[in-house]
This record gives structure tokens, sequence and C-alpha cells, in this order.
């Protein structure tokens, strides 16, 4: 019956300590998402695009895969410089006000409020909803959720 | 003596088997080849192609570009096609396992709607390795949830030979309403090589722009039979009537648009041809036929292109027109296209907008509008991208004259 108790005991621990980890792990990501976000904001809105560029580069070698940093600065020499960080939503400074990063299952879900331009040239309040994987701690994938 | 037995017993078994597999005869067969020559031609030229994936699956351009690997090409779905008097091997490309091979049903793994295509010479040799990738409608990610199949593709894929030249293109809709007649051409359970027999001209690599000499635009031919109306062949759309040139097409898929060739003012170039009329519907037709549901990096990237060709298909003869997408805009002008005021503006069907270059490119970007959303090699948003928001744009319309 003791021994019983003692396994019981060990098992629920072990439990315990996976939770307290995966806790401490899930939260960790959001935070890093955040920090990311803001960090991103502020570069991707210097008015030097070349000034802009390199601190974009610097953020997403930190948070980023590399496929992603490699991707986002591929596409700017043989594409439309898509913005694979915010699925080509973009982001400004003004957004951080709102920005907020929720854990949903196995990804995180990234909103804010943006302002924005359409194609009738008339300024309007975007809301964006991004959904973001995590792979080994970095952002590996960005997808925007209509 | 229980292990004499053993050992006897042994030895027993392996001999039968041994028998087993002598009498039985582990070539494969294709019962859809009646023809035992015919069979082991197949066979010898799968064979011949297995071998020569295997051996450049390092230099063969598509797969090394696209990350294939020789197992992602699914030799035992391979259709045996008839290619200007020449065997081809029609090989799907499919990333992944397949659970299932039938006309119609889904297939697992990554979707890549891609086949592998090699034309074998007199002597049985690889002689050509094309790659041909089909699109899928602007919806089939909604639809199919990722699944694959056979019938479901539409547009026109452009397409190079292994050293990256123009060949022409690949009208995806025509085979797919062929393969679709072909309900019964089901490929066998054990998922073998079927016999597709002729592969008729106008599927693979017609002339581009389309040669009204060409005798293999069948694709008019289908077309003639058909009505404003009439239901189209490819996505059940009732088809509608162009009064610019009396042809039918549809509105929905873009099916008819390419006879729109040859119509217009008939100019020679780009000065001549302000007075030529411009069919905003068929332009937009053709244009969400052939974008990409989304932005696909090692895919697009080709703006001016689709909507040159969007243009063209709407009638307008863009010869000698600009490499770069931010040059177009004097040719737009002189196509007939007037610059609109941005101010208080509205998009309308057959819109274009140039933008210039962003700082460290040369290119700039073109894109022109469907009615829903703004297109171009892919279906955008309100803009190609964030960046593009900041940099000056000119929006052109075609004034009917």
């Amino acid at each position: 019956m003791k021994r019983l108790l003692i396994l019981m005991v060990l098992v629920i621990g072990t439990a315990l300590i996976i939770k307290v980890f995966a806790y401490v792990n899930d939260n960790s990501d959001s935070e890093k998402i955040l920090s990311f976000y803001h960090k991103y904001a502020v570069a991707y809105n210097i008015k030097d695009y070349r000034q802009s560029n390199a601190q974009c580069d610097s953020i997403l070698s930190v948070y980023c895969t590399s496929k992603m940093c490699k991707d986002t600065k591929e596409d700017r020499v043989n594409g439309v410089s898509y913005d694979f960080a915010t699925d080509n939503m973009g982001i400004d400074e003004a957004a951080l006000k709102t920005l907020r990063v929720v854990q949903n299952g196995d990804h995180y879900v990234v909103t804010y409020r943006l302002n924005d331009i359409n194609d009738r040239f008339q300024k309007i309040v975007r809301n964006v909803k991004l959904q973001v994987t995590m792979s080994n701690g970095k952002i590996a994938t960005v997808q925007s959720v209509k | 003596m229980t292990k004499r037995i053993k050992i006897k017993c042994l030895f027993a078994l392996c001999t039968l088997s041994l028998l087993i597999a002598s009498c039985t005869d582990t070539s494969p067969f294709f019962d859809n080849f009646s023809n035992k020559t015919e069979n082991d031609k197949v066979i010898s030229c799968l064979d011949k192609t297995i071998g020569y994936v295997q051996k450049n699956e390092e230099n063969i351009l598509f797969m090394k570009a696209r990350g294939y690997k020789a197992s992602d090409l699914k030799y035992g779905l391979c259709r045996r096609l008839n290619y200007q008097g020449k065997m081809m091997l029609q090989i799907p490309v499919i990333k992944g396992n397949l659970t299932s091979a039938k006309v119609g049903d889904a297939l697992t793994g990554q979707p890549t709607r891609a086949y592998a295509l090699f034309v074998f010479d007199q002597r049985g040799r690889v002689s050509v390795v094309d790659y041909v990738e089909q699109l899928p409608s602007a919806d089939y990610r909604d639809r199919h949830d990722g699944d694959l199949f056979y019938y479901d593709f539409q547009g026109v894929q452009d397409e190079y030979n292994e050293q990256g030249e123009y060949l022409g293109y690949y009208d995806v809709r025509k085979a797919a309403t062929r393969i679709g007649k072909e309900t019964t051409d089901s490929f066998p359970d054990d998922s073998s090589v079927i016999d597709g027999g002729d592969l008729p001209g106008a599927e693979i690599v017609a002339p581009y722009p389309t040669d009204p000499n060409d005798p293999f635009d069948g694709y008019n031919t289908e077309l003639d039979s058909l009505a404003s109306g009439d239901q189209c062949p490819v996505c059940g759309t009732d088809l509608e009537f162009d009064a610019n040139d009396g042809t039918v097409y549809c509105p929905s898929c873009g099916y008819g648009c390419n006879n729109s060739y040859g119509g217009g003012g008939g100019g020679s170039g780009s000065s001549s041809s302000a007075g030529q009329s411009f069919s905003a519907s068929k332009a937009i037709a053709y244009i969400k036929s052939i974008a990409y549901p989304y932005y696909m990096k090692d895919k697009c990237g080709h703006c001016a292109r689709a909507v040159r060709q969007a243009l063209e298909r709407g009638g307008i003869d863009t010869t000698g027109h600009p490499l770069y997408a931010k040059d177009y805009g004097p040719y737009l002008m002189a196509w007939g296209f007037e610059e609109v005021s941005k101010e208080n503006y509205i998009p309308k069907e057959g819109d274009v907008r140039v933008f210039q270059n962003l700082p460290g490119t040369t290119a700039g970007h073109i894109d022109i509008y469907g009615g829903d959303t703004w297109y171009s090699d892919y279906r955008e948003n309100d803009y190609p991208g964030p960046k593009y928001k900041n940099v000056e744009v000119v929006i052109y319309r075609k004034t009917q004259k």
C-alpha cells in the first residue's frame, strides 16, 4: 500500500513538473512574440527604406527561423517585398497599443488594430489577426486570418 | 533428433518458397495493355525513367528548385501518352504517400498538382524532361481542404523546359475536361500504368501567343458549338456572349478567353493600337484563372507578364511592351488607357495600377482590378504589400472609343 502511494505521488509529481515547464515555456513564447512585434513595428516604420530593412533583418534573425529571415531577404530582391512576419499586413507603432498575443492550442493568435489605407486611398482602421506558430523557440510561420 | 527434424523442415520450407518464386511471374504487368510488345515498351521506358530520375535527382531543375525527391514521382500512377509520335510518360508529382489512386478520389500527401513529363526517342531513351504545374482555382483550397482531385484543375500554365526557355502554355482546363469525361478510364485498383491514348496538340505546348494558323487550336472547335447561356464545360457557369468579337466565354473561370487574340484594332505596334477595343471582363476572367490564390514566393514575381497576358486576352495588342512593371504607364496610354485621379477614386473592373520600384529594386509592380480585389500573378488584397503604400502609383483606365 505504501509502495503504491509513493508511486502515485511520483507520477503526479512528474506530471505537475511537466505541466509547469510547459506553462513556463508557453509563457516565454508568448512574451517572445510580443517582444518581437514591439521591436519589429518600430523597425518596420523607419522612413529610410534601407535602414528599416537592416533593422528588421536583425530583429528577424533573433526571433524568427532562418527560413523566414531568408524568405524575407530574398523576396525584397526577387518578389514584391512580401512581409512574411505579418503575412503582408504590415504593422505600425500605433498598433502596439492594441497588440495582444493569446495562445490557442499549438499556435498563437496575434491581434492588433492597424491604421491603414485602402485601395480607394481612404484612411481605415484594419483589425489584423495573425496565426503564429513557433518552432524551437522561434517564430516559424505567420498567417493572417480573415 | 528434434534438431535434425527442425533443420529438415527449414530446408523444405526454403526449397518450397524458391519453387513458388520461380513459378511466379514477378515482372510487372499492366493489364491495360493487351499487346505484350507495348506493355514491355512501357515497362522498359518506366524503368529507364526511374533510373534517370534516381541518377539525376540533384540535376533535374524542377526537382532541385522545388525540393522534390525521386520518391515524390508516383510512377505507379503514370499515364502513357503519345506526343508528336513519340512515347511520353506523364508522372504525377506528389509529396508524401498516396492512399487512393482512382480518378475523382482524393489523394493524400501534399497536393502539388504537378506532372513530370518524360518523352522518349525512337531508341527508348529519355529525350525530353518537362514539368507542368497546374493551377488551382481561387477557392480550391477552401473547397477541398488540401485534397487533390484530378478533374478539378483549371487555368493556363506557362511552360518552360529544363533550360528555363519558354515553350508555350499548357491549357489545364482542356486536359481537365478530357479527364473528367474519361471517368470510366479510371486507374486500376492496383495503381498501374494506363494508356491515355493520343495527346491532342492543344493540350500541351501550344504556341504562344496563339497562332491563328495553328492547326492544333482545337480549343476553338469546342467553343464553336457553344452559345451564350450554355453551361461552361469546365465549371458549369453560364457562358456569356462577347459582342466585341462574337465569341462566348466563361465569366467565372475564363474558359474561351484565349479566343480574343486577333481581335481589336489589328495594329502592329503600340503606338497604333489606341483605338482597339478592350474587354475588361475577358482580361479579368483570364487573370483570375492564372493568379495564385495567395502570394507564393517561389512562383510569383511575374506581375508584368501576368497583367500583360490579361490585357492581351482582353484584346490589347501589347507588341513592344516594356520589360519592367514600373515602365508600363506610357505604354498603357499608347494603348488607349487614361490616367485616373486618386481623388474620390472608386476601382473599376479593368483598372490597371502601375507602382514605381521600391528603393534597391528595379521592377516596380503592376496589377489589375478584378471587381473584388486586385490581381497580378496572385490574388492581392488592397495592395501588393505594405511598403507599396508609400511608393508612387498611377492608375489607368481604358476609355472605350
